[in-house]
């Protein structure tokens, strides 16, 4: 017989069977309709995720000698929620805050007030500090590996390295110019972490490892660099000058040997919140234009020797005074008077009625035509994203006048970076060649090499003509007694350039020179901006390129002019 | 209805061979104890890889870190300041006044006479720079090398 169920047992039945049921639906609910929400929340929770930064590429000068390396350094931080526990939280804080010299209470209210993800207690760390910590964690800290910048020449090259900010990224110079490469690629490390915060040893580490950044290997020599900081820095100072700046080049190559200028910042007294410190990160031997002054005779003279209108001993008669279209006056910058002048004496005594009269015979179609030629309206190209174009109005545009041309034939209402202005005096004496001036020699990669070679812009004049301006800049210098650029045993060449501005009586005092003439291992622009003592160039400016020229010549191992001291037996 | 074709056995029926439950029950629970005893041990064995990778990683760090401390180390060392730093502690000065010597001597001709004995590289030696090991040729000509 078949017993029949109790009630009470269906009802027991029916319960569990509703609860099972209930239970089943919400698991399928949990695990199978939402399991993408839960499975965020628990990633959340329990996942943490860290970007590893990868190890800083060095930038090399041009021998290899690092001017900015990577040490091993460690962001440290304190996970507040651990340290909400008063015990904890002082246990962490006895250990961390005098290694990172802080007082422990003010660490511990810091951690705490900060509301979201990890507290930064502290940045880029030394390495010894960090591994200390490594080895033995306080509860709640966490160590991040990263790396900081350390300078071996100290701060040499300041302005042209650069620097990089709290993310490791470059923020001016060198740095900034080649971030990408610098800074590698960051990896990114998943690691399950406890109530705590710590990571779990056998939690889920997946990731990428972070790829080293590569190495950039400038043009600029060291011990050039340090000569010329130095020089440079003394004669501002010297001269009660506004600030200044000195590029040495590499005519035939257009490599930069060596570049600076004044004012400028130092990267160990770095102060990224100090808004004068600011205007300084410019590269402003790359990035500032200026009048150059009768450095720009020098062009005038090449364009009319090129196009075959004169010759070093052509003449014209200089009367002290220049009149352009429309009556306007042009007078020399002494207000001297030689009558009959050749071509070579216009630029030995730098006659303004000179180029004048040379931008007359050319015509300004000629004349901005070389303009042009020798890049004065291009980019330098020098391959550290700052580098504008030169200001130059020409007849063809509105707000042209004659007397623009006028002027604009000794260096007047023109302006151009001194890169432009050594680049375009580097295709007179390298044999006509506008060169493309560079400052970054080789860049080493992980995975890739790059070199870079010179490059032929364009021919700015034919190498006649740049064998004439050597000559004739030759003579400007040793052909002219008591000239302050002359350098003992040595024939150099080059052109004094003095700025004046219409509105103040300060001036920009500069030469351009090189050595030796008949075969320049180096050029050289001295720039001097409102010095106090004198306003010219060839007192000035001059002086600092004759200190410098035995200097960098010893330096480059190139011979000068010296008569044999030990002869054969005959 | 199918009838059964013989005869009814009245006797008792064989009882079905009993089975003895402590046994099976002692082999399920050791069963049992070895597995978790071997979950056990993986999950130690696993949990003690763990931390010694993470030692590694540490002493990797450490070197690392040692590895870039030093090649700083050598950037100092090399550094022009240090350099002169150096020289002055030697006594040398900056050059004050140069002078450049041209020697217009030709360079004398070289008598092609044996290099001194100590820069004479060793006989030892130069028999073995002659050529591989066999067995390095091999391994050499293998594919896959």
């Amino acid at each position: 017989m078949v017993r029949r169920l109790n009630w009470r047992f269906l009802v027991l039945i029916a319960v569990l069977a509703f609860a099972t049921g209930g239970i089943v639906v919400r698991l399928v609910q949990v695990q199978i309709v939402d399991h993408a929400y839960y499975t965020a929340e628990a990633e959340d929770e329990h996942l943490h995720r860290t970007v590893v930064r990868a190890p800083r590429g060095a930038i090399l000068d041009r021998n290899g000698y690092p001017l900015a390396t990577s040490v091993a350094a460690f962001d440290v931080y304190v996970d507040p929620r651990s340290w909400a526990n008063d015990s904890t939280a002082l246990a962490g804080a006895s250990t961390l805050a005098p290694l990172l010299q802080r007082d422990p209470a003010e660490l511990i209210e810091a951690a705490r007030a900060h509301d979201e993800g990890d507290y930064l207690a502290a940045y880029a760390v030394d390495a010894d500090v960090g591994l200390t910590l490594l080895a033995d964690p306080p509860p709640g800290v966490k160590l991040v590996e990263t790396s900081a910048r350390s300078y071996p020449e100290g701060d040499l090259a300041s302005a042209l390295l650069g620097f990089i900010g709290r993310d490791q990224v470059g923020l001016a110079g060198v740095e900034a110019g080649f971030d990408l490469l610098l800074g590698g690629v960051p990896g990114d490390v998943y690691f399950e972490r406890d109530a705590l915060g710590n990571p779990i040893p056998f939690g889920d580490r997946i990731g990428d490892e972070p790829t080293a950044g590569g190495d950039v290997r400038l043009t600029i020599d060291r011990v050039l660099q340090r000569l010329v900081e130095q020089k440079l820095r003394l004669e501002v100072e010297r001269h009660q000058a506004a600030g200044g700046t000195i590029i040495v080049m590499d005519p035939m190559t257009g490599e930069i040997l060596a570049m600076a200028s004044e004012p400028t910042y130092q990267l160990s007294k770095l102060d990224t919140s100090d808004p004068k410190q600011a205007e300084l990160y410019r590269l402003s031997a790359l990035s500032d234009v200026y009048a150059p002054g009768s450095v720009m005779k020098t062009i005038t003279m090449a364009a009319a020797i090129d196009l075959g209108l004169v010759a070093p001993g052509t003449t014209y008669v200089d009367d002290g005074f220049a009149e352009v279209d429309g009556g306007i006056g042009i007078a020399n910058w002494d207000l001297s008077v030689h009558g009959e002048t050749t071509m070579t004496e216009l630029l030995q005594f730098s006659l303004n009625t000179g180029a004048v009269w040379l931008s007359g015979v050319l015509g300004p179609d000629n004349f901005y035509t070389y303009v042009q030629r020798f890049g004065f309206e291009d980019p330098t190209s020098v391959g550290l994203g700052i580098d504008p174009a030169g200001l130059v109005r020409t007849h063809d545009d509105d707000d042209w006048y004659p007397i623009d041309l006028a002027t604009n034939s000794f260096g007047q209402g023109i302006s151009v970076t001194p890169l432009h202005m050594i680049t375009a005096v580097s295709a007179l004496v390298n044999g006509g060649l506008l060169m493309r001036p560079y400052i970054v020699k080789e860049v080493t990669g992980p995975d890739d090499y790059r070199r870079f070679e010179p490059v032929v812009v364009r021919r700015a004049v034919s190498e006649e003509t740049s064998r004439t301006l050597v000559g004739m800049m030759n003579a400007v210098v040793d052909g002219s007694p008591g000239h302050l650029a002359q350098v003992a045993g040595v024939s150099v060449g080059g052109k004094t350039g003095t700025t004046t501005f219409h509105d103040r009586t300060e001036t920009i005092a500069s030469f351009v020179g090189f050595a030796p003439a008949e075969n320049p291992r180096f050029i050289m622009l001295v720039k001097i901006d409102e010095p106090k003592d004198s306003p010219l160039g060839g007192v000035v400016a001059a002086p600092i390129f004759s200190d410098l020229t035995p200097q960098v010549l010893t330096y480059l191992g190139a011979r000068q002019d010296a008569p044999a001291h030990v002869e054969s037996n005959p | 209805m199918a009838v059964l074709n013989r005869t009814l056995d009245r006797s008792e029926p064989r009882p079905a061979p009993s089975l003895r439950l402590a046994p099976v029950l002692l082999v399920a629970g050791l069963a049992l104890v070895v597995i978790a005893l071997l979950q056990i041990v993986q999950t130690s064995e696993a949990t003690t890889t763990s931390f010694s990778i993470q030692t590694l990683k540490q002493d990797k760090l450490e070197l690392e870190s040692t590895v870039r401390g030093l090649e700083a180390e050598v950037g100092r060392l090399s550094s022009i300041e240090r350099v002169e730093r150096e020289a002055a502690r030697l006594g040398l000065q900056p050059a004050t006044s140069r002078m450049t010597v041209n020697v217009n001597v030709p360079l004398p001709a070289t008598t092609g006479g044996a290099l001194p004995s100590r820069f004479a590289p060793d006989e030892a030696n130069e028999i073995e720079a002659d050529g591989s090991p066999w067995w390095r040729e091999l391994l050499e000509a293998l594919p896959f090398n």
